[in-house]
């Protein structure tokens, strides 16, 4: 089957309507036949009566088969309640004390990635 | 495991698309749908490389250009109407700077990776207020040109939900606005600006006239909302300004109350007579959630009233006795009302009561009482051809209490509407509509009667079939798997997320509430001892054991006390959000590696416990808070769970529908091999073959995952809904696209194409089983409110790929049966007719009719008919 390349993107606003927690998955051909597969969290805090990005990670989940199949069925699937609530709690929680303007932290990334994981 | 990659830098002090641009009327809003399709013709030819981003980077290829498509992008008159394009290429002119890849700049396949995901965040990023966006987006490579240097052309396609809120934020009456969940903008990103709307109209009483409605939107909570609706004609003028507070209520009964003081005045002319009034009001509106299953909405009012109510009589007419042609006016008025939409009908209806007074004094002197329904059905025989039936009912009776009734309070008809509460967003129409008289021509109840009636009827029928229609997505675009796959699931996710907002339903939620209090009270106890032997500046290991309660720990990254006390105020202040807190302070993740709150405060207690022991500090403070911590975990975990499980479907009913949806493994195995068998696409060299095959694989791979689903998730049944129900013909059910993807493949394989045929019936039949399981099964509570608020981003998404036209035109055929009394003398009194016919042009949802009601039972004085001229906004996202 060709490879076609989608991106999807659900941004959700907390019930506060002071913070965006946006979640895009991204599946990208590289060629006719093989795809990486890419998680993109961005937190939004309201600052100034404007939403600003605070945090943006960018996780690969490409790396192997496995991941590959984890990242496709979670396109196929769209998200849990248990899945968004980890998101708009746990990984919340910690993403929100990154200094802003950050782009990597380790271990948020490996959450991200690993909500697949949890049903 | 993978790696992780940098994105481009931030720039979070400019946004993606500028909010000043967000305001603008609701047609240029459309931009968003418009940036979904494209044309096949637009696409331009396939690379010789194909997709490989790696064969472009190595043989050193450049960024031609980056571009998005639009629909509109060749189609100049409705650019030129609605100014779609510059806009849209306004905002993304904004958006491009912040890619990886830049025009003329070397093309890498990170750069592009990056690109995509950026893209995708910036246009994903919901406007202000705006509490759910989708958006799918496909990249791609097109029209390489071989150089030199050799270049490659970065497209992207979007389809957001932006256009959505837009629309449906646009053409919704404000007051319909609090019924809606998701999609919805909050007000806010208007503030400061004075909005005009201009409008023209044409009637034989009015003759050609024209105005604007202008609003200004404080923010203020007490006054939110200055408005003002002036128009004028050579002959007459209306005047509306009103100064509006409203409040917006998240749960019980009242979903919304809006309060409003305004002045209007009006100066009308008929045949035979001229109407005038000033009226000062001050008056509360407010309305009901959806109540019950249809969800049906009741709207409520009252408005006090007073002013001046005056008639001028033509030379020769008669004067009403017992009416007072030049009077003062006082009323108290007071509604109620009721509406409902479901699929493609709308039904409303209306009852208003007005105790008026035409002296001075407080007394009654007459009591008006309006009913008003109306009932309207597209029913779509062919996509994007709707034949739209509206249905209206209107009836009113004045009765006189010993006073004078104001003429201008009589029942005029016409070919105009008549609101029984001015300044209201609900609309009680209180006069006779009869489309073949002009405004207030209908007012003779008898040669020498009384002008106007004190009672009336009037019954109107509109029929349109739309003709000619230019729609806003592509048809290839409403077949395309990925985007129906991608619909069907992530509206399932805006149901998972709207469920977890209605957790605080859970009768064990108090006693979250409860635990959240005492571990508040245990942290803010810790607080105050930590913080007074800190202030001793103690020695280590104390001061260390201080201090991992205050600071950013790098391997968790919590400054644990202050953020679980801020998680616990945040819970505190929003319960849709608590059970979220929840999970973070009390319960462990292992699959995210994660450690709550709790776990490490206990871990950190118990580790100060001991070094203030060894510094001979008090630890009582410390060992009460230690104790709370370790009976709160527990318990705030049981509370979790009990809360989470009335989302949660009987172990019973997700393995029924389990073992149901297995009987789809098999199927899909069978098909699995079919497929495989099947000739390449290049081998048949035929491209409907190819898309057929692709979309056969594409469906199967997601039904698989479906089926994965089910026997993995055993709490819910979701995966079940995506494979067998969907949410309309679009975002469909999975099975539905694969069985219909597999009967495509029929016509071009032939003999092999029956066996296919064969499968498609088989999961046809099973489909069907599937979904007379999932109606066995117990819908939890909160699911059934989560899809009442998502029932209706699905059918925004059908009436969009399904019905909705940017352009349209409708042959119109009318009728109307109206009539006024009491009758004093035939033919006075009788019923009267309008049958006409005439255009109506469409743009998106807003209706401009023209056309010509004749009277086909005309009395002396009367014209042969008069023409129409209606502006209308359709009921089409309501």
């Amino acid at each position: 089957m060709a490879c076609k390349s989608l991106t999807v993107i659900l941004a959700v606003l907390a019930p506060d309507n002071k913070r965006q927690i946006s979640f895009g998955m991204s599946k990208i051909c590289q060629d006719a036949n093989t795809a990486v597969y890419i998680i993109e969290f961005v937190l939004r805090d309201l600052i100034d009566g404007e939403f600003q990005d605070r945090v943006r990670l960018h996780v690969d989940v490409g790396g192997d088969t496995k991941d590959k199949d984890a990242a496709q069925k979670l396109i196929d699937r769209g998200l849990s309640m248990t899945q968004l609530q980890l998101l708009k709690g746990p990984i919340t929680a910690r993403t929100k004390n990154l200094a802003p303007g950050t782009e990597k932290d380790q271990k948020s990334e490996e959450m991200v990635r690993n909500l697949t994981k949890v049903k | 495991m993978g790696r992780s990659t940098i994105g481009r830098a931030l720039r979070p002090q400019r946004p993606p698309f500028n909010p000043q641009i967000r305001p603008v009327k609701f047609l240029f809003a459309l931009l968003l749908l418009a940036l979904a399709p494209t044309p096949a013709a637009a696409q331009g030819e396939p690379c010789a490389s194909g997709q490989d981003l790696a064969c472009f980077e190595r043989n050193g290829y450049r960024v031609g250009a980056v571009r998005i498509e639009t629909l509109f992008k060749k189609n100049v008159p409705l650019d030129l109407i609605f100014r779609v394009q510059r806009l849209l290429f306004d905002e993304f002119s904004r958006v491009k700077p912040q890619l990886a890849l830049q025009e003329g700049g070397l093309f890498t396949k990170d750069g592009y990776n990056t690109s995509v995901t950026t893209m995708g965040s910036l246009v994903g990023k919901p406007a202000a207020g705006e509490r759910f966006r989708l958006v799918l987006l496909e990249p791609s490579v097109r029209d390489c040109k071989s150089g030199p240097p050799p270049t490659i052309d970065v497209v992207y396609r979007v389809f957001t939900t932006d256009g959505l809120s837009f629309i449906t934020s646009s053409v919704e009456r404000p007051n319909d606005k609090p019924t809606r969940s998701v999609l919805i903008p909050l007000p806010g990103t208007e503030l400061g600006k004075l909005q005009f709307q201009p409008y023209a109209g044409f009637n034989r009483a009015r003759s050609s006239f024209g105005g604007t409605k202008a609003v200004f939107q404080t923010g203020g909570r007490l006054v939110s909302q200055l408005d003002a609706d002036v128009s004028a004609s050579g002959s007459s003028a209306t005047v509306d300004v009103g100064l509006t507070g409203s409040r917006n209520f998240d749960e019980g009964f009242l979903n919304y109350a809006q309060w409003k003081l305004g002045y209007s005045y009006f100066n009308l002319p008929s045949d035979a007579i001229r109407l005038k009034g000033g009226t000062l009001r001050a008056q509360l509106f407010g309305g009901t959630r959806p109540l019950g299953a249809r969800g049906v909405s009741l709207r409520m009012g009252a408005s006090i009233e007073g002013g001046n109510r005056q008639a001028d009589f033509a030379p020769g007419a008669a004067t009403p006795p017992a009416s007072a042609a030049d009077t003062p006016y006082g009323a108290l008025k007071a509604y109620v009302g009721s509406t409902m939409n479901w699929g493609r009908q709308a039904w409303r209806a209306s009852y208003g009561v007005q105790l008026g007074q035409a002296g001075k004094g407080v007394r009654v002197d007459y009591v008006k009482q309006v009913f008003d329904t109306s009932y309207s059905v597209r029913f779509l025989p062919r996509e994007h051809r709707p034949l739209r039936l509206e249905l209206g009912a209107s009836a009113g009776l004045i009765t006189a209490r010993g006073g004078v009734v104001p003429v201008a309070e009589r029942f005029f008809g016409g070919n105009v509407r008549r609101n029984f509460i001015q300044g209201s967003d609900w609309e009680i129409n209180s006069a006779p509509l009869i489309r073949s008289f002009p405004q207030n021509g209908l007012n003779l109840i008898g040669p020498n009667a009384p002008v106007g009636g004190r009672n009336f009827f009037s019954a109107n029928l509109t029929l349109a079939q739309t003709a000619w229609h230019y729609t806003p997505i592509p048809e290839e675009l409403t077949r395309e798997p990925e985007l129906r796959i991608a619909l069907t699931n992530n509206i399932t996710t805006e149901r998972e997320n709207t469920k977890g907002t209605y957790l605080y339903v859970a009768p064990d939620f108090k006693k979250l509430l409860k635990e959240f209090d005492d571990l508040d009270q245990a942290l803010k106890g810790l607080d105050t001892a930590l913080k007074a032997a800190g202030d001793a500046h103690p020695a280590e290991p104390v001061a260390e054991v201080i201090g991992a309660f205050y600071n950013l720990d790098p391997d968790t990254n919590f400054k644990l006390l202050p953020d679980a006390l801020e998680a616990i105020q945040t819970a505190q202040a929003n319960k849709k959000v608590a059970v979220d807190q929840a999970v973070t302070l009390a319960q462990d993740v292992p699959e995210l590696s994660f450690e709550s709150f709790l776990t490490i405060l206990i871990r950190n207690t118990e580790n100060s416990t001991t070094a203030f022991s060894g510094a001979g500090l008090p630890t009582t403070p410390l060992t009460d808070a230690l104790a709370t911590f370790k009976s709160v975990q527990p318990a705030m975990l049981d509370t979790i769970q009990r809360i989470n499980d009335i989302a949660k479907y009987s172990a019973a009913d997700v393995q029924l529908v389990a073992d149901k949806v297995n009987e789809l493994t098999p199927v899909l195995d069978d098909i699995g091999d079919k497929l495989a068998l099947l000739p390449e696409p290049e081998e048949k060299g035929d491209d409907d073959y190819a898309d057929g095959l692709a979309a056969a694989q594409r469906y199967l791979a997601a039904a698989r995952h479906g089926v994965e689903l089910v026997n993995f998730d055993d709490t819910n049944v979701r995966g079940a809904e995506s494979l067998a129900v969907g949410y309309g013909r679009v975002p469909s059910a999975i099975i539905e696209g694969l069985a219909h993807s597999l009967e495509e493949l029929r016509t071009p394989l032939a003999a092999k194409g029956s066996a296919l045929a064969a499968d498609a019936s088989r999961l046809r039949e099973l489909q069907a089983q599937i979904r007379e399981t999932l109606k066995k099964t117990q819908t939890p509570e909160v699911e059934k409110k989560a899809n009442r608020d998502v029932a209706y981003t699905a059918r925004v998404l059908d009436v969009v790929f399904r019905e909705m036209n940017l352009a349209s035109v409708s042959p119109l055929f009318m009728f109307d049966v109206a009539h006024i009394g009491p009758r004093s003398a035939p033919p006075y009194g009788e019923l009267r007719y309008g049958v006409g016919g005439g255009v109506r042009f469409s743009l998106v949802s807003l209706d401009l009719d023209l056309g010509y009601s004749f009277n086909p039972n005309r009395l002396p004085g009367e014209r042969r008919g008069a023409f129409v001229f209606a502006l209308n906004v359709s009921d089409l996202f309501r």
